[in-house]
Formats: C-alpha cells, structure tokens, sequence
C-alpha cells in the first residue's frame, strides 16, 4: 500500500464525531470508525464509513495504565464487525488544545500492546485516531507490523477541509501572475491548487469551458474524459478552430467520412486549450468512454469530480465513485424543452448539483433513468435496428454551458479554499434564464437503502476497492 | 458474464421451472436470454411463444426492455390493435419488423418501459412476469 496514508471523513460523520468528542466537558471521549480503503499511486486513503461512539462509563472507562480506555466488550465488538465487513478498524479519542495533535507515551504503549492481536483478528489494517479541535494525527498498523502516518485528513462537504497533525509550514509564495487570485484566495489555497487532480468527464460545450477555468484558476492537473471527436455542429459552442472539424474536407463530396476520422479528438483539443491557458498544467487526456476501465482508474485519483456528459452511464459511473471513494463531484447540464409539433420554447434550465458523500445523490434524486441505462448499455447495432423512437440531437447554446461550468468551477474553488458559509445550502441550483432567475432545488436526502449513498450493509459508501465499480467486462 | 447477469438468470431459470431457457453471453458481461413455451394467453395465435430480452452489464440498474417474442404471433383478441401490419395488426406497444438481438431472430418488439424501475426489487425475472401479464391482459 503505497505512501502517503491519508484519512476522508464525510462532513456529517465528521461533525457527528467532533459533537460527540467535544461536548463542553474538556474531557477525554472514545469512538470507532471502520473505514473502507483505496490504494492508487497517489497513496493510500482510508475512507470513514461508519462511526460507533462510546458511551462515557461504560465503553469508554478510566485506564489501568492511561486516562481512559476503550472497554475490551466494545473493542472485541467493533474489530469484528470490521473484520466480517472487511473495514478497517480506527479507535479514537481526543486531547485538548486546537490545531495540534499527537499521541502521548501511554497512548503509543497501548497500541503496541494491543493491535498485534487486533491486526491477527481483522485481516486487515487497524489504527488509532487523535483529534484536537482543527487537528488530528493517525497511527496505522499494517499487516507487515509496519506503522503508517495519516498525514492529511480530508473532510468533505460544503467545504473540503484539511486537517494535520501539525500546522502545515507556509507555502512559497504563488508566481505573480497569480496575484489578484491570492489577495482573496492566499498563498495557501493557490498552492493547494497545484497539488490538486480535476476530473473532468465530458469535453463538450459544458466540459471545455469548464477545462479553460480550471486551468487558469491553477489547478495542478486536469484528467480529460471523453471518446468523440470534434464535428461542425461543436463549433457554435467549443474554443476549436475550423480545421479541428476538418471543414476544408467537408465539402468535397465523398470525403465526410473521411473527415469525421481526422476530426481533432476532443481530449486534444481540452489539452491545447488547458495548456495554452497553464502552460504548467499537467493533462491527461483519456479518448474512451467513462465507463472503460482505464478512465475510472484515472477518476478514483482525483481530488475532485466534474461531470459534463450526457449519458446515465456517466451518471452512474460518477455517482459510484463519488459515494465509494468518497470524491466530492459536480453534475453539470442544461435542458432545453420544446413542442414537439411548433419547435417552440417551452422551458430552459440548467442545472449544477453538487454530490456528495451522503448529499445530492443523483440516484436518490431519480436522475439516472433505467431506461436510459438499458438503451445506452444494448449495443448500438441492436439499438439502431430496434429502436421505436427517432432520437434528435439536444438543443443546446454556448451561453447556458458556460454559466453551468461558471457555477461549478466557482463552487469547487469556495469549496477547496474553505470559503463557503456554514449557513449555505447544498442544494441543486437551477437556473432559468427564460425568468432571469436562479432557484435552489431541494433533493432527496438520501435512502438508508440506496446501493450507492446509503447506510446499509450492501450500499458501496466509503467501501473503496473493496466492491466493484459498476463497469462491463471486457 | 457478470455475476449479477448470472443471478439474474438463475432467477429466471428458478422463477419458470420447466421453461428451456437459452443464454448467450454479449460482448460487454451481460446476456442475450430466450425463455421458450411461454403461454401468452388466448388472444395470441398461437398462445404460447417464445420470450427474449436483453440482460445488460449494468444489471440490476437498467430496465429491462424491450422484450421480443415469436414473429409467427398474431392477435386475435376483441381489443384495439393500433398497430397496422400486413401481417396481422397489433396492440399498443407490440411492432412488427425486429430482431431478437444475439439469436438474430425475426421478432415482436414489446416495449414496456417501467417508469418507476427500483433495481432493490425490480429483478429481470420480475419484468419478464410484468411482460406475460400484459400480453395476457389484451
């Protein structure tokens, strides 16, 4: 399990823990979290799935050797549940004082005393958790005996938040060129950007715009999903030159085809405009659908999500990884409803729905459609030769894309720099531009049952590469 | 095939006992079924038929349809058959004119989408029961 060992709290376990930690006493409490568990080559995240508090007296007593302690009926519990359910087991506790934290001598003493045997019941890695008020350090027991760091803890919600054992050192100061963008956002959060990997799934009149912005706000790197390449109907709406949909060949008869091959894919076309924007951006451009394998690689990595894409196997598949890694992400589109017979206007709204662990799930919110799922999934040969409905491109307009890529890139940095009210809602918004008005939509708030968001056994919630993603064979 | 797919069929096999039930696998793990000898009921001649659909890799998140029976079917019951063909005309909801996919079997289309599809309860075999209903019910 590669380095560095990082912890991801969602905000509502987050705050249940600290009410439950800090409740005025100035007192020492106990808890445990199991946690799901993700390797990448970025390192190793733990993922909080499920917090079981103590009860101060009974399963959180004074210590024959410490302060306090964990009962062994609570611990044996709790390491067996984590055990059958194949989490990983964190016990914690809280030290007073802000923004430092770490474990006393009776606290190391006691985990060399106890999680060999806890290791040997559980399979897996175990670990203890110490939190302060704005800090918290970790110690992880790996299989190999060897002992682990969780360096950065991250919680998720309305704002993403870092926590440390220690205060992080101040950052070098951000190039010049940064320079309006950190007198309100700081050196810090213009740093944090650079560290930052963006998923971005959909290149297309929402997806480009939003790669521009995401590029010159300084985000460090950018992954780029999408398989089509550019054709003349983009153009209206994408930063490509002619050349990019092979005008020229257009209009010799016969040579379409040809053109439709040779058009600019349009993961280059992200990447020329991302670097011509950060010339220090790293992209990775992957010309596959969301759904193949190496992009939901490339995705689990990410700090961040965007999605851009039409299709309910997009949803799905963002949906997914958003809740089983626990990534915060934002769902983008714009609808366009006419009358069938007239052409005319009847509604125009666009949407930007953040989606979070626990928050705005998009299958609690019925936005993946069956229906969809099965026409998108059946090959096309067998669609186009069944289909009983003519299927007609979306409408669609520069101007709505870039307000839906405006909001998100705006949400995701007030996000990233800790700058979002704690009063502020997390509902959709919707933007109706026919009324010159923007409206939040308030979601369902998530079904105890949902597979993907819910706190049942089976859901995928913080489970990481213990549960399959929802992806064919090939 | 992927093991929800395999479920899926185990259901169906489990659900219809004494039906033939014949699988092939589609490109992506999920796969092409056929139930045969399926009584549709008296307003179709004949009134037993062969049932096909399409169980995707995605199961059990899509809604499973359209379902595709014998081309050899014709209506014959007392209600409205809007759908023309030379043929024999059809109810809502059945066409003429398809293929089965995987089995490339001349084919009805009967396409009943679920609009309110819970993939908790909602199972293959469950739909395909919805589909001999319906027919049943024209």
């Amino acid at each position: 399990m590669n380095e560095p060992w990082s912890l991801t709290l969602d905000e509502c376990l987050y705050r249940q823990l600290m009410g439950h930690l800090f409740p005025g006493d100035s007192d020492e409490h106990g808890a445990v979290i199991s946690a799901g568990i993700v390797s990448t080559k970025r390192g190793t995240r733990l993922l909080g799935r499920e917090l079981f508090t103590a009860q101060d007296g009974v399963d959180f007593v004074p210590g024959r050797r410490g302060y306090r302690m964990l009962m062994a009926g609570f611990v044996n519990e709790k390491i067996r549940h984590c055990r059958d359910e194949r989490l990983t087991y964190l016990a914690i506790h809280n030290h007073g004082g802000r923004d430092e934290v770490g474990f006393s001598d009776p606290d190391n003493s006691s985990h060399e005393r106890g999680y060999p045997a806890l290791l040997d019941i559980s399979g897996r890695p175990v670990g203890a958790l110490v939190l302060a008020e704005n800090a918290l350090a970790g110690d992880i027991w790996t299989l190999d005996r060897a002992r682990r760091i969780i360096r950065e803890t991250v919680v998720v919600g309305r704002n993403i938040v870092r926590l440390y054992p220690t205060p992080p050192p101040p950052p070098a100061g951000a190039a010049p060129t940064y320079d309006r963008q950190v007198r309100w956002f700081g050196d810090r959060g213009q740093a944090l950007l650079s560290t930052l990997k963006v998923g971005v799934i959909g290149a297309g009149g929402v997806g480009l715009p939003l790669v521009t912005m995401l590029a010159r706000i300084g985000v460090g790197t950018l992954v780029v999903i999408d398989p089509d390449r550019v054709d003349p109907t983009n153009l209206p709406r994408l930063d490509a030159r002619r050349i990019d949909a092979m005008m020229p060949l257009r209009r010799v008869p016969g040579l379409v085809s040809i053109a439709d091959r040779l058009s600019t894919p349009k993961v280059r076309l992200a990447r020329r405009i991302a670097k011509r924007a950060n010339p220090g951006i790293n992209v990775i451009g992957i010309r596959e659908n969301v759904i193949e394998l190496p992009a939901a690689m490339e995705l689990i990595e990410c700090d961040f999500l965007f999605l851009a894409a039409d299709s309910h196997q997009a949803r799905m598949i963002f949906n997914a990884i958003t809740h089983q890694f626990l990534i915060p992400g934002i769902q983008m589109g714009t609808r366009i409803d006419t009358e069938k017979e007239s052409g005319a206007v009847t509604d125009i709204r666009t949407n930007v729905r953040l989606v979070f662990p626990r928050t705005g799930c998009l299958r609690c919110n019925g936005l993946i459609s069956p229906s969809r799922l099965q026409d998108e999934a059946r090959s096309r040969a067998d669609h186009e030769r069944n289909r009983y409905v003519d299927e007609v491109p979306a409408p669609s307009v520069i101007t709505f894309n870039t307000t839906a890529a405006a909001q998100a890139a705006t949400d995701f940095m007030l996000m990233i720099g800790e700058l979002v009210d704690d009063r502020a809602p997390i509902d959709y918004l919707r933007f109706r531009p026919r009324d010159r008005k923007m409206e939040p939509v308030v979601g369902s708030t998530g079904r105890a049952d949902c597979p993907d968001c819910g706190t049942a056994t089976r859901s995928r919630r913080a489970r990481g590469d213990l549960v399959e993603l929802p992806l064919p064979e090939r | 095939m992927k093991e929800a797919v395999e479920k899926a069929i185990t259901d169906v096999r489990e659900g219809l006992p004494g039906h033939e039930v014949r699988v092939k696998p589609d490109t992506d793990g999920g796969a092409y079924v056929i139930v045969d000898s399926v009584d549709i009921g008296d307003c179709f001649a004949p009134a037993v038929t062969w049932i096909g659909f399409q169980i995707t890799w995605a199961c059990p998140d899509p809604d499973v349809y359209p379902h595709f029976i014998d081309p050899g079917v014709r209506y014959v019951g007392q209600g409205a058959a809007p759908n023309v063909h030379p043929d024999g005309n059809l109810p809502t909801a059945m066409s003429r004119g398809h293929v089965m996919p995987g089995f490339d079997l001349q084919a009805i289309q009967v396409s009943r989408r679920s609009n309110h599809h819970n993939a908790e309860t909602d199972s293959p075999l469950r739909k395909l029961l919805r589909i001999i209903d319906f027919l049943k019910g024209r």
